[in-house]
């Protein structure tokens, strides 16, 4: 058995919280609510449109393009070093526990970025080691 | 195409049917009923109101309550070893444990996104009816708390128990699992506080929710007496009494252990706490139950393995040998598995072995020596042994085993190895075979008697032979050719091979002649 992988588990992690983020997104475009009093009475937030539930749908979707990865963002610089997640998600994380439903995303997508950090910190590479030998 | 039609066969075989139906309407109907109760219940018609989605989350909660009763069941392994020896292995599947373990784990996530979306709806709904503020619910309401840890600890649980982490490193999948504790401490207090109360104008009012945890709670005490069952066995006196320091890297432990009874083809649990408190690693008995002690084979492949070695001083390099001053304590949980015994039940029985997929034959292959020694009564008339390896270097203590057995045969042709390599050989290598393979009378790779194999076996002509064999009466001499014969085909290692190894079975199956296909697992 060897070292756990941070970035395996983060990505996990990040999915995760991608396909809450944008469920959570597509929920709030029928529901307008938010754990904050403050948020709700904030009027050009859902002016005319509902910008949160557009913000948090579109995140989702990002989320999930990058952490699969979609094939059109394979070996691009977004998807092979951690920092640029770690840049991006941070504030979709903060701008997501506004929205209702995106409370825990946020948390998911939060504790992600952690051991992306931690990933990036310990050097990790992106590369999928196939070290693993086949046992036959 | 063909992938789908195997899944469908697979999925569809009678015995797993008859599950698939027990278990989603086991669901389907547990969901309806929490679905209509709620719906229907004229005390209940306060909580009715909000709609749709309350009934729909008080469906799946009680589905919930019903996995959350289930899912600590298959992991108490020692009980389930109990159970195996009782006549309900014949209705149950035991060894399946780990599979059904991940069906409670995969229903119990689909559920939760239904109850969890819904109470989403419910809160807001809640709160349109000025019942109580929806963060309040969510937050300070302790079944929303609970709910809510619950949520994160399923995210962790979910993502490290996924199978590239599992595989990459046991550990933090194991400690991550761990959380389930504080998992089950949640799900037994999500109803403190009690929110399905009855409708007040229709009298006092009063708590009317599943009360479920006084049966899921039974879940969490037979876990706990599961895990004192472990300690306690793992406290049992157990002494090393020897290491041996095989090449390519192999340990060999002999312990002796007098509480400790098992059977050939099982494994045990080994935990060192010198090394690691808390981590226990599944090791197969390589010794038979005949032999004076138990032995394990380990080979220093990872972390624990590697500083356990070092503990044993197995890593010193040094021309006599390094004896440590104190060997370490060893604590054992065990034996598991499934006893290899019903081998003796066939008057043929072949067993084939992958790579690493061959130790537990090494306690199968002895037992069957000892039993034919003692000359024990059996109806095993022939022994034929595949095994199928890349390279046999870093197998070379099963070698010397293999050696041993084939020296002390007792009766010609009782046993028979047959070895298949199949990595390509380097050049040096193959001169190697050239110069040597010709006149000597063992195989210059594996100094057996036997010859190595180059390639995979073609198991449809191994047992279209084996069954010519069989009718002429060459193969087993004596036998009337109208009785019925037993070949057991028992077999370890990738399931790859074992899904095309069970098609080859199923082939040669045949009225006279019957073939039957065993999996061991680990």
């Amino acid at each position: 058995m060897g070292q756990l992988i941070w970035n395996q588990w983060a990505r996990l992690i990040s999915l995760t919280a991608g396909v809450f983020q944008l469920i959570g997104g597509l929920f709030a475009f029928f529901y307008r609510y938010s754990m904050f009093k403050a948020v709700i009475d904030i009027n050009f937030l859902f002016n005319p449109f509902n910008y949160l539930a557009i913000i948090c749908t579109v995140t989702g979707l990002i989320i999930i393009a990058l952490e699969l990865p979609l094939p059109f963002l394979k070996d691009t610089f977004l998807v092979r070093s951690f920092i640029p997640r770690i840049l991006l998600y941070v504030p979709i994380s903060f701008v997501s526990v506004f929205n209702y439903q995106n409370v825990n995303p946020a948390l998911y997508l939060f504790i992600g970025t952690l051991m992306y950090l931690t990933a990036a910190i310990k050097g990790e590479t992106n590369r999928v080691n196939n070290t693993l030998r086949s046992k036959v | 195409m063909a992938e789908i039609a195997s899944f469908f066969e697979r999925e569809l075989a009678p015995k797993r049917l008859l599950f698939w139906i027990f278990w989603l309407g086991s669901h389907a109907g547990l969901f309806a009923y929490g679905f209509i109760k709620q719906r229907d219940d004229p005390e209940l018609s306060n909580l009715t109101a909000i709609g749709l989605s309350v009934t729909m989350s008080r469906g799946a909660g009680l589905c919930l309550a019903y996995d959350g009763a289930l899912i600590l069941l298959p992991v108490c392994r020692n009980i389930i070893r109990y159970l195996r020896l009782t006549f309900l292995n014949k209705l149950i599947p035991f060894d399946e444990n780990i599979w059904f373990h991940r069906q409670v784990a995969y229903s119990m996530l689909i559920f939760t996104l239904i109850h969890t979306f819904s109470h989403y709806i419910n809160f807001i709904r809640a709160e349109e009816l000025k019942i109580k503020e929806a963060w309040a619910i969510h937050y300070l309401a302790p079944g929303g708390q609970t709910g809510h840890i619950m949520l994160l600890i399923m995210a962790l649980m979910y993502t490290s128990a996924h199978r590239s982490i599992r595989q990459q490193s046991f550990e933090t999948f194991w400690y991550t699992h761990h959380l389930a504790f504080i998992f089950m401490m949640c799900l037994y207090t999500h109803a403190v506080g009690c929110f399905v109360r009855t409708n007040i104008q229709l009298g006092p009012q009063r708590c009317k929710g599943y009360f479920s945890w006084e049966f899921t709670i039974w879940g969490g005490i037979i876990y706990f007496f599961e895990r004192v069952l472990r300690e306690v066995r793992s406290r049992q006196p157990t002494q090393i009494t020897k290491v041996i320091n095989h090449p390519s890297k192999a340990i060999e432990i002999h312990f002796s252990k007098p509480s400790f009874k098992y059977k050939a083809g099982q494994y045990l649990f080994l935990n060192v706490p010198k090394v690691s408190k808390l981590q226990w690693h599944p090791f197969t008995i390589t010794s038979a139950p005949d032999d004076p002690y138990v032995s394990v084979h380990i080979r220093q492949v990872g972390d624990f393995t590697n500083e356990l070695a070092e503990v044993l001083g197995c890593n010193i390099p040094t021309e006599k040998g390094y004896i440590p001053k104190e060997l370490p304590l060893l604590r054992i949980d065990g034996p598991f598995g499934t006893p290899a015994e019903d081998v003796f039940n066939n008057e043929i029985a072949i067993l084939v072995g992958c790579g690493i997929g061959v130790t537990p034959f090494a306690s199968i292959l002895k037992n069957i020596w000892y039993q034919h020694k003692n000359s024990r009564p059996s109806k095993l008339r022939r022994v034929e042994f595949f095994w199928i390896c890349r390279d046999t270097g870093s197998f070379e203590w099963f070698q010397s085993l293999l050696k041993t057995l084939e020296a002390t045969q007792l009766e010609e042709g009782f046993l028979k190895f047959h070895i298949y390599l199949t990595s390509k050989l380097r050049e040096s290598t193959i001169q190697n075979i050239v110069i040597n393979d010709v006149s000597s009378s063992y195989d210059p790779l594996t100094d057996l008697e036997s010859r190595t194999h180059y390639g995979r076996p073609n198991f449809g002509d191994v047992f279209l032979r084996l069954k010519r064999a069989i009718e002429s009466g060459r193969y087993l001499p004596g036998t009337d050719r109208n009785l019925k014969t037993n070949v057991g085909v028992y077999y370890c290692g990738p399931s790859t091979l074992a899904k095309s190894l069970k098609v080859e079975v199923n082939k040669a199956n045949s009225e006279g002649i019957k073939f039957s296909f065993h999996k061991e697992h680990f």
